[in-house]
């Protein structure tokens, strides 16, 4: 870590002091509110895109930097980042892949969260097996038009683009003739039906595509090239994406240990328990940090950001688990909080991937057993 | 790796052959004085030492990387201990007994004192009862680690007991010792004392468990796709591959926590919490990756022969000898609990 990372460190610790407006609200549309201007302020003050190349916004440093934010939200108690999935997956696959007048048009928009970012990958026929997609895509002079169906969508209604992955040549099952498409989500054509997950909250939708125009000038990495793009949005998804996410995770285990103490919990089962998460919390750290500096050296085996993502799946499950036992049934019963993300730890081995899907990719890729 | 660590991974194969490994385990024997005597040319003890007290002062990650080395082909764990314990604790305190160490005439081991079981007498001497430590033979000193102090003790004091305790990693010189009103000859306060001599100790006994743990998973996949049943390689069963996935991700989280180790030793910013969080995790990942290597051999995973038990049972007495799974869960509790 250099001297410009410790400087750093600094200045956003005194601006978080000054600004961190409090926990968020926990009632759904005003929490997702009160994220998108935590976001904004975060932007304004030129914290967002920290290693993004400075034409694009950013400021042209190292990951590291990106981890000392991580590490400083983390750190204060301050709310996540609302767009995490334009600011850590789409815009670095947009600067590796897309056109200077991509990158224009995109980026200023998913930095200041004015522009929220939904992924359009998963269907009712193409869940771990994205080769599925069955979504059509048919070149009409400059335009793309799209029919099909996509389903898991989060937060697809409040979502200005949708990084779509369509077919527009081959057949089902083929990883040929898959594109990706940046769609805005305004188009004609476009219905949203919100599904409510077993939290009760309107987290994602179905989406049905019905003859949508969407300019070719959207694509992403060319036509045909959509397997090739989402591989690479993957590997970025699972590299500072499972930093980011430890945050919530850390703000989560010192509200357990402060309530512990305060509510004289702390036994020896206790103590172990917070202690197994507080080590497995650590080792998730030391992972992230050594991807980020292979990232950045570029030195990252394909498929390494798999052992990220499943340890994150585990590590979250155990910590919210662990609260549940250490906190006992007046809690767990009466109280939203800890039962909510106990409850919602379960996605987390799923979504990106499910862990047996990270297995597949650890033992493909990382041992060669194909 | 290294220059320095592909010549020594060379060199043991040669000196300590595995067939060897399994036969001293089998006889309780210790190292042959031979093979002490040229690691000792080699300058293996003097690893981390000064050079002014004849080490190669390695860097903590040069260190770490022999340490990976020498768990993958089980060097003798207490020559682990004269290396990065004995000779770099003498050399912290200025004793030219570090040379001692560092030139092979004094030998002797370590031992880690996880819990309150110890007592300092107001005269400075110190009492302790029934620790872990691994011996040399003729062994004369031992380093004892604790988390708020490191000291070695004279094994000739007539205050010191040991008593063989081999059931568990036979031939590595393993020993309960009780120690009574004993004078230390050397005396270091915290982790990172005398340049953080406990604290690269630990890393190191860390980096052996990630050196086994690498070992057994290669003889996993090596034997996963030779071994054939139901008329194909084991390999093509997922559920096999899913067990060796478990074991890499393990293995790849060993190798991180014990860089992360290293880079904080090295910009001086290591934590008791992050310290106390690697002594539960790298033991319990390493444990895992050798229980399910056993699993994925079957019944010849289970055989003297085959040896895979002597990286379990060097993984099951290095967490035991820490405290065990429990007592250093709630020892990186404690830790987090101070810091939060
Ligand atoms: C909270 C949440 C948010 C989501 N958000 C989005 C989103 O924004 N955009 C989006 O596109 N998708 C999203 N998804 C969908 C998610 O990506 C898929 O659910 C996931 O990829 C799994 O696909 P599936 O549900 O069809 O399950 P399936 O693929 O049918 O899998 C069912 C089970 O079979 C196992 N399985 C499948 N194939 C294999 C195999 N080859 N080897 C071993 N086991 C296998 C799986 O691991 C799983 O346990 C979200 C899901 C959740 C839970």
């Amino acid at each position: 870590m250099g001297s410009a990372e410790r400087h750093l460190r600094t200045e956003i610790r005194s601006w978080i002091a000054a600004n961190d407006p409090g926990p968020p609200p926990s009632e759904y549309n005003e929490r997702i509110e009160a994220l998108t201007r935590w976001q904004a302020s975060l932007c304004e003050a030129g914290f967002m895109g920290l290693s993004w190349p400075v034409r694009y916004g950013g400021r042209g440093m190292s990951l590291a930097a990106e981890a000392v934010l991580a590490e400083e939200l983390a750190q204060s108690g301050a709310a996540e980042i609302i767009n995490r999935l334009a600011l850590y997956t789409w815009g670095p696959t947009l600067m590796d892949m897309g056109e200077p007048e991509q990158m224009r048009r995109f980026l200023p928009g998913m930095l200041d969260a004015s522009e929220l970012w939904c992924q359009g990958f998963s269907e009712p026929d193409a869940g771990s097996d994205l080769a599925g997609v069955r979504t059509r895509a048919l070149v009409d002079g400059d335009e793309l038009v799209i029919t099909g169906q996509k389903v898991w969508t989060s937060r697809a209604e409040l979502s200005t683009y949708n990084a779509l992955l369509v077919r527009t040549d081959g057949e089902p099952g083929q990883h040929r003739g898959l594109t990706l498409v940046m769609a805005p989500m305004k188009s004609d054509g476009i219905t949203i039906r919100p599904l409510p997950q077993m939290l009760g909250e309107p987290h994602f939708s179905e989406v049905f595509f019905d003859e949508v125009r969407v300019p070719l000038a959207n694509v992403l990495g060319g036509l045909n090239q959509g397997w090739r793009v989402s591989m690479k949005a993957m590997g970025y998804e699972r590299g500072i994406f499972v930093l980011e996410r430890s945050i919530r995770l850390r703000r989560r285990l010192a509200e357990l240990a402060d309530r512990a103490l305060e509510e004289d919990r702390v036994d020896r089962a206790a103590l172990a328990g917070i202690g197994r998460v507080h080590a497995s919390l650590e080792m998730l750290t030391a992972q992230a940090y050594r991807t980020l500096a292979q990232q950045q050296a570029g030195t990252l085996v394909p498929g390494s950001t798999s052992v990220d993502k499943l340890y994150l799946a585990e590590v979250y499950q155990d910590l919210f688990a662990t609260a549940a036992e250490i906190l006992g049934p007046e809690v767990t019963l009466r109280e939203d909080g800890w039962t909510h993300d106990l409850l919602e730890s379960r996605s987390v081995s799923i979504y990106s991937g499910t862990s047996e899907i990270q297995k597949n990719v650890i033992s493909g890729r990382l041992l060669g057993l194909r | 790796m290294s220059e320095l660590a592909v010549a020594f991974d060379q060199a043991l194969e040669e000196l300590l052959p595995f067939s060897e490994a399994l036969d001293r385990a089998g006889d309780n024997g210790s190292v042959p004085s031979g093979v002490r005597e040229e690691l000792l040319a080699m300058g293996w003890n003097g690893l981390v030492a000064p050079e002014e007290a004849g080490g190669l002062g390695l860097e903590t990650t040069e260190m770490i990387e022999m340490c990976a080395v020498a768990g993958r082909r089980l060097l003798p764990v207490a020559l682990l201990d004269e290396a990065l314990l004995l000779a770099p604790a003498l050399g912290a305190a200025g004793r030219s007994a570090a040379e001692a160490v560092v030139g092979g005439r004094a030998s002797g081991g370590a031992g880690y004192v996880a819990d309150a079981s110890a007592t300092w007498g107001s005269d400075g001497t110190l009492s302790v009862s029934g620790v872990g430590v691994r011996l040399s033979p003729q062994a004369q000193l031992v380093g004892l680690v604790h988390p708020q102090w490191t000291a070695v003790i004279p094994l000739g004091d007539p205050g010191v007991r040991l008593e063989q305790a081999d059931a568990l990693d036979r031939g590595q010189g393993v020993h309960l010792l009780t120690v009574t009103d004993v004078e230390p000859d050397v005396v270091l306060e915290g982790w990172m004392n005398g340049g953080g001599v406990a604290a690269g100790w630990l890393a190191g006994l860390l980096a052996d468990l990630v050196g086994g743990a690498d070992q057994v998973l290669s003889m996993s996949v090596s034997h996963a796709r030779e071994r054939q049943q139901f008329g194909r390689p084991l390999v093509r069963f997922q559920a096999v591959t899913h067990l060796l996935a478990e074991m890499k991700a393990r293995l790849e989280l060993m190798r991180s926590a014990v860089a992360r180790l290293a880079f904080l030793m090295t910009e001086d910013a290591l934590d008791p919490g992050f310290l106390a969080a690697a002594l539960w995790s790298v033991p319990a990942y390493a444990r895992q990756v050798c229980e399910s290597a056993i699993q994925v051999h079957g019944g010849i995973g289970f055989t003297w022969e085959y040896g895979l038990h002597l990286y379990y049972r060097r993984v099951l007495s290095v967490q035991s000898m820490l405290g065990g799974s429990l007592d250093t869960a709630a020892q990186a509790g404690r830790a987090y609990l101070k810091e939060d």
